[in-house]
């Protein structure tokens, strides 16, 4: 293929053009494309099976036990059998797992061990709490991170530069649970600009949404924008000593095109590793942020269901959760395709 | 529209770093005539690149000092505003660099890479763009222009690069091209099919080339006139027959005795004994003197760059002497 040229020594290449597509060439790329589907595919439900049957399982690690829960301290204890054979306890981990497993591909992850709601609906409740925060999150993460990595490389030796790129170092040293506190404490208590707990239900339209949303938000994102400045900043400045940035410059490409079309881009390569990280991470840290603004999302969902064992909830979150991320990584994947034809073409 | 020459004068290039200044071109003047390919030869580090940058004002301000003239037909081509530097760059002046792979973008098709410039400067919508852009690439001796503009610069072959480079560079007929080592990464067949594509233009198209290059081999091949440079001082200049067959500096004369064999391709020229001598010091006398087998006394006198006949310029004190001896092949032979 044509990219093992380009790794070659100069001396070794061909003389004449060695990137020319015949029929088999795009017939065998079809094929690597199917098998490289199924993998994914496969790759994808083993990450499901796998976090779900590790979250079953430290579930029985965890001391205490749903029935006694249920039925409290003084049950007898046929009464506690009884419920342990209603929820079918009493049979082995993976006949249990097993029986979870069929009833969620179906669609059915069972009822709240306390709210007598199904768990379905309960994550209907609260996925598109946590989704948009996450989703603002991330926004901020990218607008305002890209803005601050320009402007750190761009401006490097200048005041400015300095400034940001400091910022963005602090940035990622807080904690999003304590940035959360002050955030409540400042902008919630002692000026009482935005609420410093709960979130907006559905059709209280934009502006209540925003009014809700912003400080965790912040809370949630900050470490993402200031890791994504930190990472683009960083990236620009080596590409800024490119060959081809100076070879742009030589034919005249000159201040956004050469910034954006040239210099960014190529940035951004790196950057995207850091996207896929981060949604993880944002995925993770919202269980910290909801409970600190009290936000009735999937993080104080699962909190709730853990203080509870309330593990038809637990296992539903972590399936949702794991998908999520799962996701997320596949669109990174897909962006780098798109962003580098080197990758495409491998 | 042709009979624009180059004429730099004095120039000088200072990089400011952190341990003291460090002068990369000191003094140098040279011209390149109108349609005319001139060799700019010397060793690694002697000045060259630093040379062919500042020509196109591609020095980063904030740590470079940039000194003298360089005059392009009646533009100066040092010192301009940053506008004026951009609609030059690619439109009037070019510039091509040695390593294809790295000087072409490897996220944007070798067509944007093209027609970019062409859009720049001539402000044409995309598709009449994409029209010039195959035609520039066809003019280059690229097989298949239409196909290999949608093309990225790893699915083409070294070779290939560097003409798809070349094509970017000159998309809007600059009058004057720099070319910096554009066949080094290449291997031999393909290094002369560039370098007879560049010789091409500059008599088909009349623009006018300085060719940077540390091989004289390749300047006997295809250059008028060379300029030859030593630890950024020009040291001698001459039409390139006479230069090669004649040369009057023991400098250019050591650079053609260890000129690379065919069968040890990348030797560098360091087969010179002692090396170029650190650009932070501001040495007096001739700067080639401590490396020099005909060194003595009056070279460690300031040597100016003496003209000996019409286009013919010498920076050593034997090449005026009445009983001066020629530094051929067996003048430096051990
Ligand atoms: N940006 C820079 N900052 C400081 N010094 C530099 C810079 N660029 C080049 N130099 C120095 O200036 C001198 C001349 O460099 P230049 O690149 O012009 O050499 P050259 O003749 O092109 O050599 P080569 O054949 O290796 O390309 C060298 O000593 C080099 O180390
Ligand atoms: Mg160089």
């Amino acid at each position: 293929m044509s990219t093992a040229t380009s790794t070659a020594p100069p001396q070794a290449r061909p003389p004449t053009g060695s990137d020319d597509h015949s029929g088999a060439t795009t017939r065998r790329r079809a094929a690597r494309v199917l098998r490289t589907a199924a993998l994914r595919g496969g790759a994808f439900v083993a990450t499901l099976v796998l976090a779900t049957f590790v979250a079953f399982w430290l579930i029985q690690l965890v001391p205490g036990d749903p029935a006694t829960a249920i039925a409290g301290e003084n049950a007898t204890p046929q009464r506690l059998a009884e419920i342990r054979a209603q929820l079918g306890l009493d049979e082995p981990l993976l006949v249990q797992y097993g029986s979870w497993a069929l009833g969620a591909l179906q669609g059915d992850f069972g009822t709240s061990l306390y709210s007598d709601l199904s768990v379905t609906s309960l994550l209907a409740q609260r996925l598109p709490v946590t989704l948009s925060l996450v989703a603002c999150s991330l926004t901020l993460a990218i607008v305002v991170g890209v803005a601050a990595g320009v402007i750190g490389a761009v401006r490097a030796n200048r005041a400015t530069g300095k400034v940001v790129t400091g910022a963005a170092t602090l940035g990622i040293a807080i904690p999003n649970f304590w940035l959360g506190l002050v955030l409540v404490t400042v902008f919630a208590l002692w000026n009482p600009w935005f609420p410093a707990t709960g979130f907006s239900r559905s059709g209280d339209g934009a502006l209540e949404f925003l009014r809700f949303a912003v400080l965790p938000t912040i809370a949630l994102g900050a470490a993402g924008v200031a890791e994504v400045a930190r990472q683009l900043r960083g990236a620009l400045l080596e590409v800024f000593t490119a060959d081809y940035i100076r070879m742009a410059r030589a034919k005249g490409v000159s201040g956004t095109a050469l910034l954006v079309r040239h210099a960014l881009r190529n940035a951004s390569v790196p950057v995207v590793t850091v996207l896929g990280l981060l949604i993880n991470r944002l995925v993770g840290g919202t269980v910290v942020v909801e409970v600190v603004f009290a936000i009735p999302g999937m993080g104080t969902l699962v909190v709730d269901a853990v203080k509870q064992r309330d593990y038809p909830v637990i296992q539903a979150v972590v399936l949702v959760m794991a998908v999520i991320v799962l996701i997320a990584n596949a669109i990174v994947e897909i962006l780098y395709r798109r962003i580098d034809p080197r990758i495409r073409s491998s | 529209m042709a009979g624009e020459s180059l004429t730099v004068d004095h120039l000088s290039v200072v990089f400011q770093a952190r341990g003291g200044n460090h002068a990369a071109v000191r003094d140098a003047s040279f011209e390149v005539g109108s349609r005319r390919m001139v060799g700019l030869v010397g060793e690694s580090g002697s000045g060259k690149t630093a040379t062919g940058l500042a020509l196109l004002g591609l020095h980063d301000p904030s740590t470079t000092t940039i000194g003298g003239s360089a005059r392009f037909g009646e533009t100066e081509l040092l010192g301009l505003p940053p506008q004026a530097a951009n609609r030059l760059r690619g439109s009037i002046v070019g510039m091509i660099f040695q390593d294809p792979m790295t000087a072409l973008n490897p996220l944007l098709t070798i067509g944007t890479q093209v027609s970019e410039t062409i859009r720049i400067h001539e402000g044409l919508d995309r598709r009449n763009a994409r029209e010039r852009a195959i035609e520039i690439l066809a003019r280059v001796g690229l097989p298949d222009p239409a196909g290999r503009y949608r093309r990225y610069p790893h699915e083409l072959s070294g070779g290939l690069r560097q003409r798809a480079m070349i094509a970017a560079a000159i998309a809007c007929r600059p009058r004057l091209l720099v070319a910096d080592e554009p066949t080094t990464a290449l291997d031999l067949t393909i290094q002369a099919q560039i370098l007879t594509l560049l010789r091409t233009l500059c008599v088909d198209e009349g623009m006018s080339v300085l060719l940077i290059t540390h091989d004289l081999g390749v300047v006997g091949a295809v250059c008028d006139d060379v300029v030859s440079m030593y630890a950024g001082e020009v040291v001698e200049i001459g039409p390139t027959k006479e230069v090669l067959d004649r040369p009057r500096h023991p400098y250019t004369a050591r650079l053609m005795a260890s000129r690379p064999r065919i069968d040890g391709w990348d030797e560098r020229l360091d087969v010179i004994p002692g090396r170029v001598p650190s650009a932070s010091s501001s040495p007096t006398g001739c700067l080639f003197r401590p490396r020099c087998r005909q060194a003595r006394e009056v070279c460690e006198e300031t040597q100016e760059l003496v003209t000996l006949s019409a286009g013919r310029r010498v920076r050593c004190i034997r090449a005026v002497e009445p009983d001066q001896v020629s530094f051929g092949a067996a003048a430096v032979a051990p």
